[in-house]
């Protein structure tokens, strides 16, 4: 047996960046003079992400494994692990003022949104199934406690309990479900369980059901209908920053897993996993309308709107083609920027208060010009106009769902997203159309944080150019997936 | 030789600590010296008091003890196994261990920082 060497580390110098600058944040937060420990902070932990990134490209393109093939550094892993950071940067930018608003000022937020983004990056390179299971428990569990950080406020801590406990369940699951792929393959590794299942076919039951926990896991994660009922309570106790953050990078997160064990050979071909996920999808898109209709509270009808954008991957997840798993990562990109970006104008106070209801967003327009059309923006790109990424996404699944021929998914596709126009386009309207009745001497000279309006303005030049010029985003996918199969 | 004969250390063995556990608590019961009194009669709850509601709240440096404990704890689990192969492993063995114990103490210059040392 051959001891792990240091070449076995190139493939996670990324993730060990993330965490030594998680090391590095905790003891900044500890020896900081308290004067500049908050700029200090945030600025440590932009700076982490970045060399991270940098990493990244360096590792482009080679294909490394290490500690026994169980973790890879592929163009696939690569690209994912591309948005959970860029996400994580938009956070860091956008909390900056939120967090010292809100009492929850801590060293640990930016430490735990660092060690978030270890855990999925540890999931989406991860080629073995245990190496998967750690990397998502790292992630949840800093993502309970950022839920909960609010402390005095009740609805956190429902928040942060129901995700716990939901989230446990689910790793109850994903665990029972490696441990009968296990049985049945003898490996936890993705390879091997491949090779074993062609040899000997799909059709033991003991992979069947594995694989069927491991779908039903991953689901809780990605808030697929029926496993969705956390999402609305979670997403709208939850910090608004962090809501940004987990619908953005957590769910991709989800999907890159859903991908890697999926689509990278255990066989879906026969028509009843087709037919479970058609299901699926069709249900995931549909409720997550169709709630999201009814919703007064705009942060709630952005998480149930999450869902739906769930199902609209599941179409892609469906399909299966090169193309739709390039629709895949695509909408995950686009989806990562404009939700964090929407939520992300939420967490900013207007008028002496962070908006919850649409009546709160009356008069929007008026007194924040700017940051309005910044959210008209995202909305466009998340009902999916031209010229935004929400509309390249959706064309490229929709696209490749029509060329598989799968003509009635891609109508019922169609119809939530015309579905989807009357809540999204409620936010403009109410933000231009209607007068905001403000109670007398409300301050409004308030400045909105420069922090904040960086990060929201990368965002949104990152959405129009996924519109205008999402080639080359669309080729590095397709050929990060030539890679996998 | 059956297969049963391989298990006879371990029969040794379980005979020997019903052995070595019963002698020791009587050892105890002859030789110990008895004070009785109300506190001494009360079983030991680990600091908290013996009656009262069972959904009381418990003090949360408790739980502070306890993960401090954690770190500890968890190095000597990891620390046995290298001790014993650090010359196979080497620099690099060396290296890596090192690496770990660094990050406990970043845990532990964390905990101090933070008060959880402090029991008042």
């Amino acid at each position: 047996m051959e001891f792990i060497t240091l070449a076995d580390l190139t493939p996670i110098i990324p993730e060990i960046i993330v965490l030594l600058t998680a090391c590095i944040v905790l003891l900044v937060d500890l020896f900081a003079p308290k004067k500049e420990r908050a700029f200090t902070l945030a600025v440590t932990t932009i700076i982490g992400l970045l060399l991270a990134l940098l990493a990244e490209t360096q590792l482009h393109g080679k294909e490394i494994t290490g500690f026994y093939g169980t973790v890879v550094a592929d163009d696939f892993s690569i690209l994912f692990e591309f948005i959970y950071m860029s996400v994580a940067i938009v956070t860091v930018f956008v909390s900056r003022h939120y967090i010292s608003d809100n009492e929850m000022n801590f060293g640990e937020y930016y430490v735990l949104l660092l060690t978030a983004v270890s855990g999925m990056m540890f999931m989406t390179s991860g080629l073995d199934l245990l190496v998967i299971f750690i990397g998502l428990e790292i992630m949840s569990i800093s993502s309970y406690i950022l839920v909960g950080m609010k402390r005095k406020i009740a609805k956190a801590n429902e928040a942060a309990l129901k995700y716990l406990l939901l989230g446990a369940f689910s790793t109850g699951f994903l665990l029972y479900g490696i441990s009968l792929l296990y049985g049945a393959t003898g490996s936890t590794l993705l390879p091997e369980i491949i090779t074993q299942i062609k040899l000997n076919g799909a059709d033991n039951p003991l992979v069947v059901v594995g694989m069927a926990l491991v779908i039903v896991a991953m689901s809780f994660k990605i808030a697929v209908v029926p496993f969705h009922m956390w999402t609305p309570d979670v997403y709208t106790g939850a910090p608004t920053p962090v809501t940004g953050f987990l619908s953005g990078a957590a769910k991709a997160a989800g999907f890159a897993v859903f991908v890697r064990v999926l689509l990278t050979g255990i066989p879906l071909d026969s028509a009843n996993w087709e037919n479970l996920f058609w299901i699926l999808a069709v249900l995931t898109m549909t409720v997550g309308n169709v709630m999201a209709l009814r919703q007064n509270e705009v942060k709630r009808m952005l998480a149930f709107s999450s869902i739906a954008h769930a199902g609209y991957v599941m179409v892609a997840i469906v399909v299966g083609s090169t193309s739709a798993i390039s629709g895949v990562i695509f909408y995950s990109c686009a989806y990562a920027l404009m939700g964090t970006g929407a939520f992300g104008i939420l967490t900013i106070k207007d008028a002496g208060r962070t908006p919850r209801t649409f009546d709160d967003l009356a008069g929007y327009g008026k007194r924040n010009p700017f940051l309005a059309l910044l959210m008209t923006l995202f909305i466009f790109s998340l009902v999916g106009l031209p010229l935004t990424g929400g509309f390249i996404g959706k064309l490229q699944i929709f696209s490749a769902a029509l060329q598989d021929g799968w003509i009635w998914l891609t109508i019922i596709g169609i119809l939530n997203s015309a579905l989807s126009v009357y809540y999204y386009l409620r936010v403009p309207m109410f933000m231009y159309m209607r007068e905001g009745a403000l109670p007398e001497g409300t301050d409004l000279s308030e400045q909105t944080s420069g922090f904040a309006l960086t990060g929201l303005i990368g965002t949104a030049a990152a959405v129009i150019y996924l519109g205008i010029f999402p080639d080359r985003i669309l080729e590095l996918a397709s050929l990060s997936i030539l890679a996998l199969l | 030789m059956s297969i049963a004969s391989g298990y006879l250390p371990i029969l040794i063995m379980i005979v020997l600590g019903i052995v070595l556990a019963g002698a020791l608590s009587c050892i105890g019961l002859f030789l110990g010296p008895k004070l009785r009194g109300e506190v001494k009669e009360t079983p030991f709850e680990s600091g908290f008091l013996r009656n009262g509601m069972a959904g009381h709240r418990y003090d949360v440096k408790f739980y502070m003890t306890a993960l401090v404990f954690l770190i500890f704890d968890v190095e000597v689990v990891f620390l046995y196994p290298w001790a014993v192969q650090v010359r196979e492993l080497g620099w690099f063995g060396f290296v890596a261990a090192s690496v770990f114990l660094g990050i406990l103490v970043l845990g532990l210059a964390y905990d101090w920082k933070k008060g959880a040392l402090n029991w008042e």
